[in-house]
């Protein structure tokens, strides 16, 4: 039977996405602080005014309830599904007002994918973005890759026992720590570590590069969050291409590989447990995956004419598919290269890479790397049974933080959230052929939007029909949440507003 | 009428003209004498494009690659070293939309250019004649304009914001409105409490 919401359901919902939204107000300081520094008056008042409109928004839902109590799991499931959508909308206010944006839609757009980490953009003239509004969208990234929940936990904004539900719908389910505020703030600190540690490298690149020091400074922190949280927004307009720098790219590359393994794992490679970080199945599949289809990659793009020498190749190759498997959406390429220049299998293999993404508890989007290495596991498993004798009891075992045992619990999960995805790709590659484009680049589109890739082979852009800029929105908050969170808030929703049940809960409450 | 007549007769006379001024265009199978011969076994030469637009090379297929191209555009963020020591990149940006090119250039070219546009900041524009590589051999693949002639057509100027208090007035409104709210909502749940 569905559970329908009741009214102190919501208004417990309405009061904990306050404090999310108050929450922002203050990463909205960052920018404000920006503007300032750089004598950018007009941003700052646009960052002003939406400090103040997050704090009336806040308040307001507060309000609904003074007292909430404890998160149940459905409730924190509609929290964590609602919240992205409510700081999304939060966060399009800056930036529609900076004026770089055609419609408010527009502005959404990069707002949810900035949250999202897909890093897909339809911003106009980037290159003349103040600085203040180019700190808000790397924000943006910063709080999504870590995931908000997360980010209000490690701050202790939800308590310690409403944070297992959320930690839960926010798509994470291993602990570093028992205790999840303990998670929490570890996730948040070995990320706060790398990317700082990041920032000075790539700020010294950038200013060897030829960049005056603040330019480099920014350049250098904007970098290390979005490739750290495999985001994918640049400061500039033509992505990495912009600094035609090899050092920059390999840098790079180490944060996204970084960014998109397990943080579970990070902290057996922390505690020096090789061992443990070595044998993993999703490590291994990661490495069997990359390998594979950096072979199909080197094969199919071979008989491109541009593209075929080994420096290119290596060059721009390997970054496109370090960028591809762990969701980031950088490009050291055009992305008229990627159509004109690239083979028509190649530009697949990318689009496969975003498919599957990276680690599971990392920052990558996509199916994630050990749902893969259940899904084959469970192929084993089959195979195995069908061979064995009717007496036999086949037990098939994989290694994730120690030996565990395959159950079919556990196969279901991975092949419903695999499904999930698969279907999702298919049917946003429908609407995109639907709406005119290319049926091998509405493919893409349509794995780069739901995977939180961003890679984009054109077909986002400005002046795309707002139909498929809405159900782009739709495939990033869906493959952010991993559907299970955002189906259960759909559900939830419909049955609470559904005439019938309203009217038989009535009913049942006067006999 | 009348005007219809004179420009029939302006026609025919812009028609005939070039047959009295160069009367060796009607012959010109047949070589010239001296600088003006024509060489008849000149092949066409297809290798020249003027007057392209950067959105066209941000759009460019296979036909542009390896063209003579002229571009124009504004010069925006930073001035790349490339890292021998005598060229550098820059970024050219379309004025009419948002499309960019690569262009490497020497230093003393790049010289040229006063201010690079950026938020508070209109960058030189440059009027850029160089062969364009949709992936170059030289840059591992990068698609870019190998500049070979540049001239600046128009200065860059700084336009910086000019404080006004009164763009922050509904901000302020705003932020105590919200802290009013924050401070009220304290003092409830103290009482409830």
């Amino acid at each position: 039977m569905w559970q329908r919401f009741t009214w102190y359901d919501v208004r417990v919902i309405g009061h904990y996405l306050g404090m999310l939204v108050l929450f922002s107000s203050v990463a909205l300081i960052v920018p404000l602080v920006t503007a300032i520094v750089f004598c950018e008056w007009i941003p700052a008042s646009h960052y002003l005014l939406s400090i103040g409109l997050s704090l009336i928004v806040g308040s307001a839902l507060r309000f609904l309830r003074i007292e909430p109590g404890r998160l149940n799991r459905q409730q924190a499931l509609v929290v964590t599904g609602l919240a992205w959508v409510v700081l999304a909308f939060m966060a399009t206010i800056p930036l529609y007002l900076s004026g770089h944006y055609n419609t408010f839609l527009d502005a959404m757009f990069d707002g949810v994918s900035g949250i999202t980490t897909t890093g897909a953009s339809i911003i106009s003239d980037l290159d003349h973005l103040s600085y203040a509004d180019s700190m808000w969208r790397f924000i943006m990234i910063l709080l999504g890759g870590l995931g908000l929940v997360v980010v209000a936990l490690s701050f202790g904004l939800f308590g310690k026992r409403s944070g297992a539900s959320l930690y839960m719908s926010e798509g994470r389910s291993e602990h570093v720590v028992p205790n999840i505020v303990q998670t929490a703030q570890f996730i948040a600190k070995l990320s706060l570590g790398f990317i700082c540690v990041a920032t000075a490298v790539l700020a010294v690149m950038c200013a060897f590069a030829g960049m005056e020091a603040p330019r480099a400074f920014l350049n250098g922190l904007w970098l290390a969050i979005s490739s750290f949280c495999t985001g994918g927004f640049t400061p500039m307009s033509t992505s990495i291409l912009y600094y035609h720098s090899f050092p920059i790219e390999v840098v790079l590359m180490l944060l996204m590989i970084i960014g998109s393994v397990n943080f579970v794992l990070h902290s057996e490679l922390w505690k020096g447990h090789l061992n443990v970080y070595f044998r993993d199945m999703e490590i291994r599949t990661m490495f069997i995956w990359i390998v594979v289809m950096t072979l199909v990659f080197a094969a199919s793009v071979s008989a491109s004419s541009d593209f075929s020498n080994l420096a290119t190749m290596m060059r721009r190759g390997v970054f496109l598919i370090v960028s591809a498997f762990s969701t980031t959406g950088f490009q050291n390429v055009t992305t008229n290269q990627l159509t004109t220049s690239l083979t028509s299998g190649a530009f697949l293999v990318i689009a496969a890479l975003m498919c599957v993404g990276g680690g599971a508890g990392s920052t990558s989007g996509g199916i994630k790397f050990n749902r893969m290495g259940l899904i084959i596991k469970s192929l084993v498993a089959t195979v195995k049974e069908t061979l064995a004798p009717d007496s036999a009891r086949v037990v098939v075992s994989y290694y994730h933080l120690g030996r565990r045992i395959l159950s079919p619990e556990v196969v279901k999960q991975a092949m419903t959230v695999f499904v999930l995805y698969v279907v999702t790709y298919a049917v946003g590659a429908l609407v995109g052929i639907a709406h005119g484009y290319d049926a091998t680049q509405s493919i893409f589109e349509s794995v780069a939007m739901a995977s939180n890739g961003g890679i984009s082979s054109g077909v986002c852009s400005q002046g795309m029909p707002a139909s498929l800029e809405l159900f782009y929105m739709l495939e990033m908050w869906a493959g952010r949440l991993e559907f299970l969170t955002l189906i259960a808030l759909i559900v939830e929703v419909v049955v609470t507003l559904d005439p019938r049940r309203v009217v038989r809960s009535r009913l049942v409450r006067r006999s | 009428m009348m005007r219809k007549g004179m420009a029939a007769a302006a026609l025919a006379l812009a028609l005939a003209l070039p047959a009295f001024a160069c009367p060796q265009a009607a012959f010109a199978d047949e070589p010239a004498e001296g600088d003006n011969a024509v060489n008849v076994t000149q092949l066409p030469d297809s290798s020249f494009i003027y007057d392209t637009s950067i959105t066209d090379l941000s759009t460019a297929d296979t036909y542009y690659d390896k063209q003579t191209v002229q571009v124009t555009g504004e010069v925006v963020g930073d001035r790349i070293t490339a890292g021998d020591g005598r060229h550098c990149w820059l970024q050219l940006a379309s004025p009419s939309d948002s499309s960019t090119v690569s262009v490497y250039l020497t230093n003393e070219s790049a010289d040229k250019v006063d201010t690079y546009g950026a938020y508070d900041r209109k960058g030189t524009t440059l009027q850029v004649r160089g062969t364009f590589n949709l992936a170059c051999p030289d840059h591992d693949g990068a698609s870019d304009l190998h500049a070979q002639v540049v001239t600046v057509t128009e200065k860059g100027k700084a336009t910086p914001d000019e404080f006004d208090i009164n763009a922050f007035i509904p901000g302020m409104v705003t932020v105590m409105i919200g802290l009013a709210m924050m401070v009220v909502f304290y003092l409830l749940r103290e009482r409830q409490r």
